[in-house]
């Protein structure tokens, strides 16, 4: 009996690239569901972000409220930036190591795509910390720890990502 | 005469939208969903903090109680010491208090001003320099403490205060009076009328408080 085949939802993607990163990458590869691990990568850091910042969101709606609209945009704008510098950094430089790795072989979407599934785990990492230091086990050699292991973890997926990417067949 | 007819391969169980391997979806789906969990779990707890006491989350405006804190200081050899300070202990003197960073250019400029008007008041006002990176770089902000600021009270912040006081930017001056009222929120320092508005600010700071 064949075994049930991997749902394109954005949840079933998310929890393969952190268990099944081999089978993200291949599927990203293919026509569908190519193009989506951006946003799935986008979909984790937003909804991370907005679960752990509620408070600080609750502090600039205060904010708002109380007339200091652009202090409200500042605060938020210079929190989300925090919270997606390292994915996105990760996610950009991945992208370009793959594209250099493959050679002829380089697709330049479809590369950025597969270092996408590489930044879930730092996403991942990034919540399961936070969720730690709500529930009282914050330290910062935790977090130090945490950083680490997103790093490893996802850097393990990009070598994966740059072994998908020079299997592809070269261009004539 | 007919041709036979190569049969090709058959490709591997594709499913109905486009994955080519049979991966292991109940692992797979599991860790996704513990994903969702964890995020939903953060929220929860999030919003209970919140809706018990959604007022605290409220920077402090002018006229209102400024809200206590207390930080560890920085000593004279550029160490977060064991020592806290509160601002309710500071309470009965007018207290300037500088939110700023070690990497923030436009801060190094703004401390000798507020150094300068408390120092004018002859002990009758305190500099509370609270570092946002105090914790990382505590030598440091205590050697441009020392350089720009000197006689200032200066104590580390791990960034919780700060967001307390609604600080999205620095510098960020709050000044505090006798009685523990906010009489200004200075968010966005224009160096160049600091001097004043603070020797303004400390003028009210420094009348008794009403009965």
């Amino acid at each position: 009996m064949a075994e049930k085949t991997l749902a394109p939802n954005v949840i079933d993607r998310l929890g393969a690239a952190l268990l099944a990163p081999v089978a993200a990458l291949e599927a990203a590869e293919k026509p569908t569901p190519a193009g989506r691990a951006p946003g799935d990568l986008a979909v984790l850091v937003l909804a991370g972000f907005a679960a752990t910042h509620l408070v600080s969101i609750t502090r600039a709606a205060w904010m708002l409220i109380d007339g200091d609209g652009t202090g409200a945009i500042d605060s938020l704008l210079t929190q989300l930036s925090d919270a997606v510098r390292l994915p996105l950094v990760f996610a950009l430089g991945g992208g370009l190591l793959v594209l250099l790795a493959a050679g002829r072989r380089r697709a330049l979407a479809v590369d950025f795509d597969l270092a996408c599934i590489a930044g879930v785990p730092l996403g991942a990492v990034a919540v399961l910390l936070e969720l730690l230091g709500r529930l009282g086990l914050y330290h910062p050699a935790l977090e130090r720890a945490g950083l680490v292991v997103g790093c490893v973890w996802g850097g393990m997926i990009l070598l994966l990502a740059v072994r998908q990417a020079r299997r592809r067949e070269a261009p004539a | 005469m007919t041709t036979p007819v190569e049969t090709p391969p058959r490709e591997p169980e594709t499913g109905s939208r486009g994955m080519s391997r049979l991966v292991p979806l109940g692992r797979a789906r599991a860790a996704g969903w513990a994903l969702v969990l964890a995020i939903a779990a953060v929220m929860v707890v999030d919003l209970v903090t919140i809706g018990r006491d959604c007022d605290a989350l409220r920077p402090p405006r002018l006229g209102e109680q400024a809200l206590d804190f207390a930080l560890p200081v920085i000593d004279t050899a550029g160490v977060v010491s064991e020592e806290w300070v509160s601002l309710e202990s500071l309470r009965g003197k007018p207290v300037v208090i500088d939110f700023w960073a070690t990497w923030c250019h436009p801060c190094r400029q703004t401390m000798p001003i507020l150094a300068g008007a408390v120092a004018r008041r002859r002990g009758d006002a305190i500099l509370l320099s609270v570092c946002t990176d105090g914790y990382q770089r505590s030598r440091e902000a205590r050697r441009l403490v020392d350089e720009l600021a000197p006689g200032a009270m200066l104590v580390a912040d791990e960034g919780d205060v700060a967001d307390q006081y609604g600080v999205s930017t620095i510098p960020h001056v709050v000044v505090v009076d006798r009685a523990g009222r906010v009489v200004l929120v200075e968010r966005r320092v224009a160096t160049d009328s600091l001097r004043s508005t603070i020797d303004d600010a400390l003028d009210r700071a420094s009348a008794p408080p009403a009965e």
